[in-house]
């Protein structure tokens, strides 16, 4: 019985080693600047540079309560090192943060940035955040779990 | 306190520029770059329409400025533009506009040359705004320097010192920015390299543009009315006015240089007559309170010398009250005492003669034509005539009275030492 125990051991290991996921490191995922996504009548939002198309209309009802009149809504995007999508638009009193799914976008967090609702805000790729600024708005730092410095 | 004072200054200052830097860092990168791509994209709009050798120059130009504006964002410029990145852009502009001018026959080294009159012009309008709002702040400091002078009685020599120096910097400043404006109208016009006659149509048009769009006219008229406000608002002696009417002389030649030119441009097409009639009217009032000022501020210096010449308000007032007392010094009908009228010459002279003042306001006035030469000939020689009848105090009376003190002296000794009883 001891004899096998050891052979039988080692076997298990490999075939452990065999089965762990292939993970290739670092990577970076970050965009140099966000984009601006035009929303269409039904929903959608595509982007050229990084050819991607996405439909909001959820994100849309989630922010405002309404997705019946999303057509030529500007969205605002931007990717950071780890590959975490960031959201938010004009009059946004969030911003959202996505994850990659099974071709889908998947809600991580939802940041509260603003009170009365962001005016003309726009993303800055500032690794390992990503800056949220914003007029008459104090700029704050985000990663995916929310306001990093700055304070809002 | 001086120090605490200063210390909050430095202290606001230090907070100013942090906060400015804040501002600054908080600008988005997106608004950067789609600031930088809707000027590219009119630039080789541009490059496209290019038929001469201006219109290439000019295209030259603005690549280099777009150039310089962006270079702090050069970084963000090359990961965030694609394909092409930021240098490829540029120099992709370069080589088109290049291939544009071999297509139409320009040659490169005329465009250089426009290119840097251009790039002269642009640099030249720039520093003009620059020293108007500097000016401008010069001008608010003297007003209120002044207005302290004026509440401490001119008692405070440290701020009256600061004054005068400040004046003299303001007086610099408007001297300065009044060449640099003709600098920039002659970088403009020498583009075309030749009479402004002989030009097309779309030549002058062009050329009109750049004066618009430069503003010109706008920069002449507020350089004007500045200056008329120094000379309205600021106590200045008489060769500071002497000074300021040879600028406005200056000035006026070289308006009716680029004013002659304007006309003929503007008759081709938009008329600024208006403007350029104001640019008249300022021109002539600024002549006007100068040479007023002037003639006041002439004879209170005189005054101050012990000198009154009475009130005159033109060149030949001026000389007919000035010979007129050189003629009483000279012919000292009140039997005055040489003593009193040796010290007066002195100080005339001094002050007023071969101070700094004579190299200036008495060639100054024949040359803008307020004396003739024969006038300055006759003062000249009026007041060598008066050093003539005036001499020091003779040094043989002194010598007279010394020895008169010293026969005293020894009279009054020997006089004692007779009265002394025999021991």
């Amino acid at each position: 019985m001891n004899r096998l125990f050891l052979p039988s051991a080692l076997l298990a290991l490999a075939a452990l080693g065999a089965c762990s996921p292939l993970s290739l490191r670092p990577a970076d995922f970050s965009w140099p600047i966000q984009v601006v996504l035009n929303v269409d009548s039904k929903g959608m939002a595509s982007e050229d540079r990084y050819k991607f198309s996405v439909n909001v209309k959820e994100l849309l009802f989630e922010e405002t309560h309404d997705s019946t009149d999303v057509k030529g809504v500007e969205l605002r995007m931007i990717r950071d090192a780890r590959g975490y999508y960031f959201v938010t638009g004009e009059k946004f009193k969030n911003v959202y943060v996505f994850s990659q799914g099974d071709g889908a976008l998947r809600l991580e967090t939802k940041i509260s940035v603003s009170e009365k609702g962001l005016n003309n805000p726009a993303f800055n790729q500032r690794a390992p955040n990503i800056q949220l600024v914003s007029e008459g708005e104090k700029s704050v730092m985000l990663t995916r779990d929310g306001v990093q410095q700055g304070g809002k | 306190m001086k120090t605490l004072v200063r210390c909050s200054v430095i202290l606001l200052s230090a907070l100013a520029s942090v906060s400015g830097i804040g501002y600054a860092q908080e600008q988005s990168d997106y608004a950067i770059v789609q600031g930088y791509q809707s000027k590219y994209k009119e630039i080789l709009k541009q490059i496209n329409q290019v038929q001469t050798v201006q219109e290439c120059a000019d295209v030259q130009t603005s690549i280099d400025d777009l150039e310089r504006a962006y270079v702090d964002h050069r970084d963000l410029l090359n990961q965030s533009l694609y394909p092409d990145k930021f240098d490829e852009q540029i120099m992709k502009a370069r080589v088109q506009l290049r291939l544009f001018q071999e297509k139409i026959g320009v040659i490169e080294s005329q465009v250089v040359k426009i290119a840097q009159l251009e790039s002269q012009v642009r640099q030249l309008s720039a520093s003009v705004d620059s020293l108007s709002t500097a000016n401008s702040a010069l001008m608010g400091n003297v007003k209120n320097l002044e207005e302290n002078v004026k509440t401490t009685g001119m008692s405070d020599k440290k701020l009256i010192d600061s004054l005068m120096a400040m004046i003299s910097k303001l007086q610099n400043g408007l001297r300065e920015r009044d060449q640099m404006i003709f600098s920039l109208v002659d970088s403009l016009f020498l583009q075309y390299d030749k009479d402004v006659t002989m030009l097309k149509d779309v030549e002058k048009q062009r050329i009109v543009g750049k004066v618009e769009k430069n503003g010109v006219l706008g920069h002449i008229q507020k350089s004007l009315e500045d200056n008329l406000a120094f000379v309205q608002s600021t106590d200045l002696t008489a060769p500071d006015l002497a000074k300021i009417m040879s600028e406005q002389q200056r000035f006026a030649g070289q308006w009716k240089g680029l004013g002659g030119k304007l006309t003929h441009l503007y008759s081709a097409g938009k008329q600024r007559t208006k403007e350029m009639q104001n640019i008249d009217t300022l021109l002539a009032r600024w002549d006007q309170k100068a040479t007023s000022s002037f003639w006041v501020a002439l004879g209170a210096m005189f005054r101050q010398n012990s000198i009154d010449l009475g009130t005159f308000s033109d060149g030949n007032g001026f000389y007919r009250s000035f010979t007129a007392r050189l003629d009483s010094e000279i012919q000292n009908p009140a039997k005055e005492g040489n003593d009193a009228r040796y010290k007066r010459y002195t100080n005339f002279e001094g002050n007023i003669w071969k101070g700094v003042s004579a190299s200036s306001w008495l060639p100054m006035l024949v040359s803008q034509g307020k004396l003739t030469e024969d006038q300055r000939k006759d003062i000249e020689k009026k007041v060598d005539d008066w050093k003539g009848t005036v001499s020091p105090p003779s040094t043989t009376l002194y010598i007279a009275i010394f020895l008169v003190i010293v026969v005293l002296l020894a009279a009054l000794y020997v006089r004692m030492r007779k009265g002394k009883p025999a021991t």
